[in-house]
């Protein structure tokens, strides 16, 4: 989930798919992983290809001193700056050069012949030399790092413009010590002689290797694609598709859609998963089922959510009036079609109003309401149950009515019927007296008995013609009871 | 310019070479790491390896006054030697030899009393991974009393010109190992 702000300032969620979470992480994962890999291999070959370059040059810069140790030892200073004039353009990516401590090009001139000769005493040197190598004008920071104390070796990588094109050059400035063989020639006042450089051009191997970083980042990029396409797969296949058909089939059996399946026959957790989901589809289907044929106080009793015991009830009890004449003129089809239709009708408005359909007796809906203002609800079924008969049924050849009877009162209630078949159902007076008011209510007519009456009399949603007193079959007193109408009709 | 806050007249150069040349050697070539158990106490008693006059320029001390001294283990290889020393034969001292080189501010013959601007100290010690040439090359601060380990090789380098020819003194003319010491 993530979290941000609307324009209104009220916080606004945004939520990710599971899949989309996984891949995510996945990528990152891959992103960090190959990413650093790559990063690695691009540093290693970087700082490889220093090293190698840096070694490289500083062996050549010790073969270059050496060189010139051995060949100004025995005098032979011609012979070293003919070895530099020929190895200083003998390749156009790499090129050596010696300074004087002072910066000036060696050889540039009879400055050092001339000193030379006159420490010695002999003019052993010749003056005004034919072939003399030109060096390019050193760096000035390298100099200066070559010839104070202690002389350090400077390794620089630049970048420079030749004959119109970027090159990269690497220059490797030593130290040139005056050793003390040396020192017969060159005097003992100073501790360096000059600095050697080497260059070599880097150009074509920092293209290289620059193309090989660039293959390598672009191999990653695609390695990271293609791994990442085949997880998103992988993921919406095996997790994502079956928790959407899991999603889809709870948000369906929440709508009252029992028939779907998902079909995920994996072994692995989603697909246990599944597997219970399609179960408890079915166990819910059938209960559901089953509320249809038995009342809820049936199906609490076997959840064992209750016992038998005494409590205050209202029965309602509701008979459509000349069925059986009807039935006798009809084909069963069309006596059963109008009998469904006309019990399901009184068992919705029932549910409707938390009463729970006891059972259906023939023609004949027993219900019991409970609970705060049972009464009241149980007066508000009956007038709608007499109104949606009359508008379900309008127009018909043989329009329906039902008789209502009401009574309420202490019943006992429990699991009544033998060992292999039972109900969970309510006896006692009020259910006779809901049963014989229902058989003495004419066509649309709602009889309440008085004990039940006096609960609603007051209220105005409900009209009330009586008291009646009406003699009841198994009744040795009349019993005082009252005609249930719409409200503002009390006579 | 810099004018030294001691001595005035002594000017920039001396400043340059009693002060910043030690120094940038020091913290250059030297280690981070202090010399450890190198007990110099009372090194000025030691014998000096030569009675010349080391008034002369040389390459790595340039322009300053040296005196040499070297302890008994030293000295008594050396005596023990003096036949192949003087022939120019091979020499190599042993283990514990410690060489001590007083370094002053300028060529002058030192005034009496004058403290050293540096000590250059070489100590034998073969198998330790880090000598060059056998010897541990090290720099010492008479001031405080600090010794400090020379990292590179810029010490051997030069005197290692004492195992071939031309070096000072006698010019090694047997061409004999000097164990590094041109006296």
């Amino acid at each position: 989930m993530l979290g941000c702000m609307k324009e209104t300032g009220k916080p606004r969620t945004v939520t990710l798919g599971i899949g989309s979470k996984v891949n995510i992480a996945i990528l990152a994962t891959l992103i960090v992983g190959f990413g650093a890999v790559v990063a690695y291999f691009g540093i290693s070959l970087i700082t490889t290809r220093e090293n190698l370059t840096r070694t490289s040059l500083l062996q050549e810069a010790d073969l270059l001193v050496a060189s010139v140790e051995n060949f100004m030892v025995p005098g032979e200073a011609p012979i070293a700056v003919a070895y530099f004039s020929d190895i200083s353009v003998r390749s156009p990516v790499f090129s050596v050069a010696l300074y004087r401590r002072s910066g000036e090009g060696a050889f540039s001139d009879d400055k050092t012949a001339i000193e030379v000769n006159r420490r010695i005493g002999v003019d052993k040197f010749p003056l005004h030399l034919d072939r003399r190598p030109v060096f390019p004008p050193p760096d000035n920071s390298a100099m200066g790092r070559g010839t104070t104390l202690p002389p350090q070796a400077t390794v620089l990588e630049m970048d420079e413009v030749r004959n119109g094109k970027a090159v990269r050059i690497v220059n490797v400035y030593r130290p040139l010590i005056n050793l003390p063989k040396c020192v017969g020639c060159h005097g003992g006042d100073h501790t360096i002689r000059g600095v050697v450089r080497v260059s070599t051009d880097i150009t074509q191997s920092v293209r290289a290797q620059q193309a090989s970083i660039a293959i390598s980042g672009a191999v990653f990029i695609f390695m990271v694609a293609l791994v990442g396409a085949i997880l998103a797969r992988f993921m919406r296949s095996t997790v994502v598709s079956p928790v959407t058909a899991i999603g889809e089939l709870c948000k369906n059996v929440t709508a009252g859609d029992f028939s779907g399946r998902v079909d995920y026959k994996s072994m692995d957790e989603i697909g246990v998963l599944a597997r219970t989901v399609n179960e408890m589809t079915v166990g819910l289907r059938e209960r559901f089922e089953l509320g249809k044929y038995v009342s809820g106080s049936t199906i609490s009793a076997i959840r064992g959510d209750q016992g038998s015991k005494r409590d205050h009830r209202v029965l309602l009890f509701s008979d459509i009036r000349g069925f059986t004449s009807f039935s006798e003129t009809r084909d069963a089809e069309t006596v059963v079609l109008s009998l469904n239709k006309a019990l399901d009708l009184q068992a919705r408005i029932v549910n409707t109003h938390k009463g729970d359909v006891d059972k259906f007796v023939g023609d004949e809906v027993v219900a019991v309401f409970s609970g705060p203002s049972a009464e009241e609800r149980a007066c508000l079924a009956a007038l709608e149950i007499h109104r949606v008969i009359k508008e379900g049924f309008k127009g018909a050849e043989h329009p329906l009515s039902v008789g209502i009877g009401i009574a309420a009162g202490q019943v006992i209630h429990g699991m009544i019927g033998s060992h292999t078949r039972a109900d969970f159902t309510v006896i006692g007076d009020p259910v006779n007296t809901a049963a014989r008011l229902c058989s003495a209510a004419k066509p649309g007519m709602t009889l309440v008995h008085a004990q039940a009456a006096k609960a609603v009399l007051d209220l105005v949603e409900f009209s009330f013609k009586g008291p009646f007193g009406l003699a009841l079959k198994g009744k040795k007193d009349k019993q005082v009871v009252y005609i249930l109408g719409e409200g503002e009709m009390n006579a | 310019m810099h004018k030294c806050l001691v001595c005035p007249v002594l000017g920039s150069r001396v400043f340059v070479a009693l002060v910043l040349v030690p120094l940038f050697i020091m913290t250059g070539c030297a280690s981070k790491k202090a010399a450890q158990d190198l007990d110099l106490s009372g090194y000025a008693s030691w014998e000096r390896t030569t009675q010349v006059q080391l008034n002369f320029p040389i390459p790595g001390h340039e322009s300053h006054y040296r005196k040499i001294f070297m302890n008994k283990v030293g000295m008594d290889y050396r005596r023990a030697n003096e036949a192949a020393f003087k022939s120019g034969e091979a020499l190599e001292y042993p283990d514990g030899t410690i060489v001590v080189k007083e370094i002053f501010g300028g060529l002058d013959d030192p005034i009496p009393g004058e403290q050293p601007a540096t000590l250059d100290i070489m100590v034998k010690e073969k198998a330790a991974s880090d000598t060059l040439g056998g010897w541990r090359w090290l720099i010492g601060d008479p001031k405080n009393g600090n010794e400090m380990v020379m990292s590179g090789d810029f010490c051997a380098n030069c005197h290692n010109g004492a195992n071939e020819k031309h070096p000072y003194g006698d010019r090694n003319a047997g061409n004999g190992f000097r164990d590094f010491l041109f006296y």
